[in-house]
């Protein structure tokens, strides 16, 4: 009987957490430009805590984190970019009709993939934040990237170069930039979220460097 | 007028046949891929053409024209072993000379994954050294006309690799870097004749590949029973090489060199075939814009000589050099080229034998239509005009003005 209570209590506590958590959550609003004023589309954007709860969200994360999918299609990565928390599990379909053997040596993630057309391989999960490059081993061109990250509040920018993450915990993050086309470090930035919206805007001191061709789908360059 | 479906256009119907069966199939890692072509041919041209042992430059000439089956290919590609893969072209050039059908490359290619940016190709076999930033296509060919530039219908007639190339590149996207670049080395045997047909010819400009098991009318008879030329045989002994370099920024730009050096022994011979000594170096960029607009340009100078001399140079030597500026305009289903080519070759010994000076211009103009991804209609235009001291010995003027149009129906499958 008093250990039902006491299980009770804790429940209660629990909930006046979340819900006072809920009541004090903010939105965070992110921009980022270039060095001539143009929006970038397509950054990822991650805002990190080290406050012990968010340690804990980071922890509970892992265990969340569900399954993504990088596809090739049309001798290209599809996406290109895929941002997932650690521990998911990334699938890599076949879409294209010609066989693809990706590959990784980053040191986030090594692994190779032959994959062939109608041959499913199992999903490669990726246990360590950093940035994984992909390639293909038959198609030299084709280039993609697996973003791994511990925190659950992240997402890319849109056309206007702008996203917002809702519902962050009040607290200090730490907010990084990054995209395959950087042609410069970007530091992170501090922000502290109350129950206020806050804003935090990147502006770049250099154009972004220039996107790869996709190639025609019938070339097999020589 | 002339209607000639040869033996050529059976052998693409039986491809087309055989290999739209094998693409119902499920083929696995394999790919099976397919060209042929239909045109119509119409000429404007004094000389028969050399492929019919005529002083004509161009592939055609006024007793083969008309509806003829343009060339037949087909290749297959997959692993052998996770790493590593095959690759096999068979071609028909659908003329009478030799095979019906002959193997253009085959060769078996080592991919080991990478562990750094560093990533190592090494190729064996016979098959193209990179040097054309024109075709692109398999079967080595171009997706911007249907005949090449001087420069790379020479490599097609004459030059290929029987042997081993090693290709190293350093990727730059790992390092989040917009460029690649690569060097490679070769080492080859078996193209020992290569320089015949721009000594006794001179450039050309055409889409006809030479299958490695065939030949083709020697362009200067010296002898009996001497009519034909084998391209890919080795007479000395010795081994070839070329080292080339690479720079690849953002799939837009290519900038790509070689120096090639057949290491022939002009003091041999085989029979009654010579040893040929011959050497080019050959740059060239390729810039592909958003817009769809593809500029190349490329060059190549070179030397090739041949017969015993007390200097070992050879006893008759000509220099070659050949530069081309190729404009196309992608539109959706429309492509347009324009082509200009400069061909020259000049005898610097034993001009008193036999005079191999050339000085032509040649002009491509050509259009493109794809009708969905495996239909594609084509229409080129192709001057050569200048003259050729190599048929002065034939008793014909060495100027000349050879023009012929090509209208072709593609299939790829």
């Amino acid at each position: 009987m008093r250990n039902s209570h006491i299980f009770l209590s804790r429940i209660s506590f629990c909930v006046a957490c979340v819900a006072t958590a809920q009541l004090y959550a903010g939105d965070l609003q992110i921009a980022i430009n270039d060095g001539a004023g143009q929006p970038v589309s397509g950054a990822v954007l991650i805002a990190s805590s080290d406050s012990p709860a968010n340690s804990a969200r980071t922890a509970e994360n892992r265990s969340a984190a569900s399954n993504a999918i990088m596809d090739q299609a049309n001798k290209t990565f599809a996406p290109e970019v895929i941002v997932v928390r650690t521990g998911t599990a990334v699938s890599f379909p076949n879409s294209d009709a010609v066989a693809h053997q990706v590959y990784s040596f980053s040191p986030t993630k090594r692994f190779s993939l032959p994959l062939y057309r109608g041959r499913p391989y199992p999903p490669v999960t990726f246990d360590q934040p950093g940035i994984v490059t992909l390639g293909c081993n038959i198609h030299d061109f084709m280039v993609g990237y697996v973003v791994v990250t511990d925190s659950p509040h992240f997402l890319q920018s849109d056309v206007q170069g702008q996203g917002v993450l809702r519902d962050l915990a009040p607290g200090t993050y730490r907010v990084s930039a990054w995209h395959p086309r950087f042609a410069e470090s970007v530091a992170e930035q501090a922000v502290v979220v109350t129950n206020q919206n806050a804003t935090v805007t990147f502006k770049l001191t250099k154009p972004l460097q220039p996107p790869r061709k996709s190639p025609d789908r019938r070339v097999r360059d020589y | 007028m002339r209607y000639r479906i040869n033996a050529g256009g059976c052998i693409l119907v039986a491809l087309a046949t055989t290999l739209g069966s094998a693409s119902a199939m499920d083929l696995g890692p394999y790919e099976l891929s397919f060209r042929g072509d239909l045109r119509f041919v119409s000429l404007d041209a004094p000389y028969d053409s050399f492929v019919n042992d005529g002083p004509g430059l161009l592939r055609f000439d006024e007793a083969h024209d008309g509806l003829r089956v343009g060339r037949a290919m087909a290749n297959i590609a997959g692993p052998i072993l996770e790493t590593i893969r095959g690759d096999l072209t068979f071609s028909s050039v659908a003329d009478d000379n030799d095979y019906l059908v002959d193997v253009t490359e085959a060769f078996l290619e080592w991919r080991p994954y990478p562990r750094n940016r560093l990533r190592a190709r090494t190729r064996i076999g016979a098959f193209y050294a990179p040097i054309s930033l024109e075709h692109r296509l398999v079967g080595w060919e171009s997706p911007y006309s249907i005949s090449g530039s001087a420069i790379n219908t020479w490599i097609g007639e004459e030059v290929r690799t029987i042997g081993v190339e090693q290709t190293l590149s350093l990727q730059g996207a790992p390092a989040h870097r917009n460029y690649d670049i690569a060097a490679v080395v070769g080492a080859y045997v078996g193209n020992d004749p290569m320089g015949i047909l721009i000594f006794q010819r001179g450039w050309s400009i055409h889409d006809r590949q030479t299958g490695l098991f065939s030949s083709l009318p020697r362009p200067l008879h010296l002898a009996p029973n001497d009519e034909t030329i084998e391209f890919f045989r080795e007479i000395d002994g010795r081994v070839g090489y070329y080292v080339g370099a690479e720079y690849r920024y953002a799939q837009h730009h290519v900038v790509r060199a070689l120096h090639y050096d057949n290491r022939g022994d002009p003091a041999k011979r085989s029979g009654k075939e010579p040893a040929w000594l011959s050497r080019f170096d050959s740059i060239g960029w390729r810039w592909e814009m958003d817009s769809g607009t593809t500029l190349i340009t490329q060059g190549l100078k070179g030397d090739t000589s041949v017969g015993a001399s007390s200097d070992g140079r050879g006893a008759l030597i000509s220099e070659y050099w050949s530069y081309f500026f190729l404009a196309s305009q992608q539109w959706n289903k429309h492509r347009v080229t324009a082509r200009y080519d400069r061909m020259y070759t000049e005898s610097i010994r034993g001009a008193q034998f036999f005079n191999s000076d050339q000085s032509a211009i040649g002009w491509t103009f050509a259009y493109l239509f794809d009708w969905n991804a495996s239909w594609q209609g084509a229409v080129e235009f192709l001057q050569i005009r200048g003259s050729a001291e190599q048929r002065v010995p034939r008793g014909v003027d060495p100027h000349a003005n050879e023009r012929v149009v090509q209208l072709a129906i593609r299939y790829a499958l």
